[in-house]
């Protein structure tokens, strides 16, 4: 057997099989070509279109900062065009696309990516070649998965860049559109969105392999990764921040938090520090109730009557009534703890599903 | 050494069992045909034997003990499913590159590229436009190119016309002889048989009917025609694996219960001994799934 072997592949023949184009990463690039083009051309596009967009953002910007347009009470005629583009004009329209646009790429990488990897495979019958050849099923799945989740999150995390580059004029001169914290720029960092890239990608791959058919494993996919991206961007999200939150006693911000939802006496905030706003600077406000003198926390009317009353008029009045105002927050400085925690958690779904599916491919028939 | 070696082998699917009870032990160094009618586990088995499918019961081992779908096994067993499945988008050469890649370590480049020379076949048509013939023949290549032990091919003549089957075969033996590579292939055409195989197991409704030595098999088992009264007679001697009687005459096919390399037969009087062919026994088998021919024999009796 020994001898066989060895007569079997002398040297020569190994040199010949380091030659370019048959690694891995060719039969992958070769296998998923079709895709792999459009998508990337897809991501191209959106990013290049991010990049032009954040190149005239950035140009507007640069010119309020040469005529000192920045800052709550500036104001010129020189400043009042480009201020009013930025807070009124096209960047506004822009701000809110480009976010959705940076939740859909996740969803199109699972759905057009990741579902018919397997689905393929099993409708054409091919699995029974892949499985059946010398690298063995488990390296053929993982050498598959890892070269096109890491492409993903290379792809993703250049998007990510650049969002965020290309919003930057646009958070530090509005209050709440593009603020870091806001779920729709805090979830496309490079970290979070290369994050999201490979759990939508691993949610495709596994419904291929357990629907098997195109089609269904697109839709299901499809059905999954926007479910997963509405409960991420609307309650896991604020969930999070939520968590270990620290506790202010916040005459100042009292004085205005006329937005949020109130209930039980409770203001639901959720929303960031702002320049224009007095409180720990960059931290993002989780929630706010009253307190009387006595220590008593104020019912929904009573706080109700008093922003009606006193919104507007200065924080004088709570120090007048011997209110407390208090509010929970993150400070500043632990943004990218919670970034970290996001895409980590994000990342540990995704293993969980790479896991399972691995396991699937290994003890399931083909 | 035995290149497949099962043992209770059983596989179900919901509450059909595909194949059950199957123990088979098929000698290096052979090709041996498995035969049966669609539907008899021949797909299910094979499916086990190169690890592609997990045994409900019992289990399967190739080329001397190594578990089916081991990284060892894979390395040394080719297999060329049925409808040849390659990827049909792909030009043939990409095709080959592929293959070399999954089969880093084994591959021999300059043997598929001189199949593929002597076959025509043009390296940048895409698999899926090849003919059936030529498709399969590049199944083929890529299962020789990978230097296997043992070849398994499962309905590899199916897709055929009578030309690319000759052609086929012709390729198949030719490597048997030349690298002494075992051959599994599967067939429900019975008429191909002895003309490739050495060694036959039959598989009916999802258990093993007869497996063998093919020489064995048709030495061992004779047509004997005679008075359609004097069968329980031929009974009491013979094992009767298939009777055909009609008024007067009856045809039966017999197996012999000594060692076939005995003495010349002796019929009983008045019955004439004929011989069979591979096709007879195996279709007399097919028509008789209660009778067995194993090694160890149970033949059915029939009265």
């Amino acid at each position: 057997m020994t001898a066989l072997t060895s007569g079997v592949h002398p040297v020569g023949r190994w040199r010949s099989l380091q030659a370019p184009g048959t690694s891995m990463a060719w039969v992958v690039w070769r296998q998923h070509r079709g895709a792999l083009t459009w998508l990337g051309g897809l991501l191209l596009a959106f990013g290049v279109t991010m990049l032009v967009a954040g190149i005239q953002l950035h140009r507007i910007y640069a010119a309020e900062i040469r005529h000192g347009c920045l800052g709550a009470s500036a104001w010129s005629h020189a400043c009042r065009p480009l201020q009013s583009t930025i807070g009124l004009g096209w960047p506004q329209a822009y701000t809110n696309l480009v976010m959705l646009a940076m939740q859909a790429v996740p969803v199109i990488i699972g759905v057009f990516l990741g579902a018919p990897l397997l689905a393929r495979e099993y409708t054409a019958g091919t699995v029974r070649f892949a499985w059946t050849q010398g690298i063995g099923r488990t390296r053929w799945a993982v050498a598959t998965l890892g070269l096109l989740a890491a492409a993903m999150v290379a792809a993703a995390c250049l998007l990510g860049l650049v969002f965020q580059w290309s919003l930057l004029p646009v958070a530090a001169q509005t209050s709440r559109l593009a603020d870091r914290w806001e779920p729709g720029v805090f979830g496309s960092t490079p970290l979070t969105a290369a994050a999201a890239a490979v759990l939508a990608f691993a949610v495709g791959v596994l419904a291929g392999a357990l629907i098997r058919r195109v089609v269904p494993a697109m839709a299901v996919t499809a059905a999954v990764t926007i479910t997963v991206a509405n409960l991420t961007y609307n309650r896991l999200h604020y969930w999070l921040l939520g968590q270990g939150t620290e506790l202010a006693r916040d005459q100042a911000f009292g004085a205005a938090p006329n937005v949020g939802d109130l209930s039980g006496g409770v203001l639901t905030i959720h929303e960031t520090v702002g320049h224009s706003t007095p409180g720990p600077a960059g931290a993002w406000l989780d929630q706010g109730w009253y307190t009387s003198a006595s220590g008593q926390r104020l019912s929904d009317s009573a706080v109700n009557h008093l922003q009606n009353r006193y919104t507007g008029t200065g924080p004088e009045w709570l120090t007048r009534l011997h209110d407390t105002f208090w509010v929970t927050y993150q400070p500043g400085s632990r943004y990218w703890v919670f970034q970290l925690v996001l895409a980590g958690g994000t990342l540990l779904a995704a293993a969980a599903l790479a896991v399972a599916t691995i396991a699937l491919i290994r003890h399931r028939r083909a | 050494m035995n290149v497949i070696e099962a043992a209770g082998l059983g596989r179900r699917y919901w509450t059909t069992w595909a194949l059950r009870d199957c123990t088979l032990a098929i000698p290096a160094g052979r090709v041996a045909a498995l035969a049966g009618p669609n539907g008899a586990g021949k797909t299910t088995l094979m499916h086990m034997a190169v690890g592609l499918i997990a045994p409900t019961r019992g289990r399967v081992t190739v080329l001397g003990g190594r578990p089916a779908g081991s990284r060892e096994a894979l390395e040394r067993v080719a297999f060329v499913a049925q409808d040849v499945p390659l990827y049909r988008h792909l030009p043939v050469g990409d095709m080959m590159r592929l293959a070399r890649v999954l089969n880093a370590g084994r591959w021999d480049q300059s043997r598929a590229e001189r199949r593929l020379a002597a076959m025509d076949i043009p390296l940048r048509r895409k698999v899926g436009k090849l003919s059936g013939g030529q498709r399969a023949q590049v199944a083929l290549t890529v299962a020789l190119a990978r230097r296997p032990e043992l070849l398994v091919l499962d309905e590899p003549l199916a897709p055929l016309d009578p030309l690319a089957r000759h052609e086929f075969l012709a390729a198949v033996m030719e490597t048997a002889a030349e690298d002494g590579t075992s051959v599994l292939f599967s067939s429900h055409v019975v008429t191909e048989l002895e003309r490739v195989a050495d060694y036959l197991v039959v598989l009916s409704r999802g258990r093993v009917q007869v497996a063998g030595d093919v020489e064995d098999l048709v030495r061992s088992h004779q047509l004997l025609t005679g008075p359609a009264d004097g069968v329980a007679a031929v009974g009491e001697r013979f094992d009767v694996v298939h009777a055909q009687r009609g008024l007067a005459q009856a045809h039966l096919l017999v197996r012999r219960r000594a060692a076939p390399a005995q003495a010349p037969l002796q019929p009983p009087d008045g019955w004439q001994v004929h011989p069979v062919t591979l096709e007879e026994v195996v279709l007399a088998y097919l028509r008789e799934p209660g009778a067995s021919a194993l090694p160890g024999p149970e033949p059915a009796v029939i009265s």
